[in-house]
């Protein structure tokens, strides 16, 4: 089928969504037909760098993810790692960034509480939260809003469910003065036998939605 | 006989491992009770735990108080029942009027987790008696909302009739004031832990069951734990009537 060249105003919806020109020549290539305002914006989250790593991914890649202890790797919802003794060690870290930077507190306790989801399914106990912070000027009222709600945030969240913060790393440089980087790392213990994966395949599975 | 030691777990309840965890240690067989029964499946005695019961959105232990299992926590305290709360336990206690006061907002309106030390103001408790002498016992606390809170006439009593059981200390023993960093959230006359006028039912902000292992960094909050065991033995093993109806 012929798809027409798109508009270039910089006003059209598709841009003030973050969605870029060839990204939206492969959404209409994908439905075969352009998508309504709703399936655009749909695309502008699931496609945004927070959602799917686009940006991050192939240096992700570059990672090493296979070895002798690794009971879980990618796909999975945290890496899982063998330490003897029938136990195991889950971990992850994941950024919470621009939902930070628009309200503190609650953008790094959501990011807290985002993690140790993916910790506990693993049928791991998460026993410890690190963050890995970035900010800008320390001597900016900006910086100081966000490092006290960041802080209190990881904090916060890891109280209500009794996971301490251990450690963490802190840096401050005018580059991250848009926009923080707020990384948060967990870590679970599980017996090896009671791990659980992601996978869920065969007929006649419940399918059980929360929230 | 193992001695039977209730743990109620609230919605939001974390620290119910580690109370767990603490009777074993003692030697005690732990029961956990779900918030939704009113029984208290015959226990000899009852732990309510830290954590953060319902969420505390509201304020720290105010909702739990509501719940059917503190219907019977306080029907057992009325019949004589020992009852220890630990930390968000204590907030619901006091809540729910068996301890006497209030746990405000830390003075540094900032949640305080570090070590700390207390020392009992009196061993002759039901949850002090093994403690054997007054000296600092270090152990963790872990709150926003622990300021000890109650009017200068209710703390004029509560001195001359002995229940306040615990104060925070400097490393010398003697009790950290309001202001003071050995004090962790400005209680008044750095009352850490009290009971109720009966004595069997107390109330403590900082963690003895967090400290009842030597690699946990300190095995000071044993000798409490083991107390309460040895206290729930002795009732246990006597003919008072320790279960209740209520449903």
């Amino acid at each position: 089928m012929m798809i027409a060249e798109p508009p270039v105003a910089d006003d059209v919806l598709h841009r003030r969504l973050g969605i870029t020109d060839d990204e939206l020549y492969a959404i209409r290539a994908r439905l075969g037909r352009d998508a309504n305002d709703l399936e655009l914006a749909m695309f502008s989250v699931m496609w945004s760098e927070h959602c799917s790593y686009k940006s991050s991914r192939p240096l992700l890649r570059t990672l090493p993810t296979s070895g002798e202890g690794v009971v879980a790797g990618p796909g999975e919802n945290a890496g899982v790692i063998s330490i003897g003794d029938g136990l195991a060690v889950a971990f992850k870290i994941e950024s919470h960034n621009h939902p930070s930077a628009v309200e503190p507190y609650q953008g790094a306790a959501t990011g807290v509480g985002g993690i140790l989801r993916d910790i506990f399914t693993m049928g791991a106990r998460p026993i410890a939260v690190l963050d890995a912070l970035r900010f800008g000027d320390p001597g900016s009222a900006r910086t100081r809003h966000l490092v006290d709600g960041v802080v209190q945030g990881v904090g916060g969240y890891g109280n209500c469910v009794g996971v301490p913060t251990i450690g963490g790393e802190l840096v401050f440089d005018p580059s991250y003065e848009g926009n923080p980087l707020v990384n948060v790392m967990a870590i679970g213990l599980l017996e090896e036998r009671l791990l659980t994966r992601a996978a869920a395949p065969g007929p006649g599975n419940l399918v059980v939605l929360f929230g | 006989m193992t001695v039977r030691v209730g743990v109620v777990v609230f919605p939001g309840s974390n620290r119910d491992i580690d109370a767990v965890n603490a009777l074993q240690v003692a030697g005690a067989e732990p029961v956990r009770l779900w918030h939704e029964q009113a029984s208290l499946d015959g226990v000899a005695a009852v732990i309510v735990p830290g954590g953060f019961a319902y969420g505390d959105y509201l304020r720290a232990g105010v909702i739990a108080r509501f719940s059917p299992i503190m219907r019977g926590v306080a029907d057992f305290a009325g019949r004589g029942g020992l009852v220890f709360g630990i930390c968000n336990g204590f907030q619901v206690l006091a809540e729910a009027g068996l301890v006497p006061g209030a746990l405000l907002r830390n003075r540094g309106l900032r949640f305080v987790c570090r070590q700390i030390a207390i020392a009992p103001e009196r061993i002759d408790s039901p949850f002090t008696r093994l403690v054997g002498e007054r000296r600092p016992l270090r152990m963790p606390v872990a709150h926003g909302e622990g300021c000890y809170f109650a009017d200068p006439q209710t703390l004029d009593d509560l001195e001359r009739d002995g229940q306040v059981l615990f104060r925070y200390v400097h490393d010398d023993g003697t009790p950290a004031e309001p202001g003071d960093r050995a004090n962790p959230n400005g209680s008044l006359r750095a009352i850490a832990g009290v009971s109720n006028a009966a004595g069997n039912v107390a109330g403590l902000m900082p963690h003895p069951e967090t400290a009842s292992e030597a690699i946990l960094g300190s095995d000071d909050g044993l000798a409490i734990i083991r107390s309460l065991v040895a206290s729930a033995a002795e009732r246990q093993a006597s003919d008072r009537p320790l279960e209740f109806a209520a449903r």
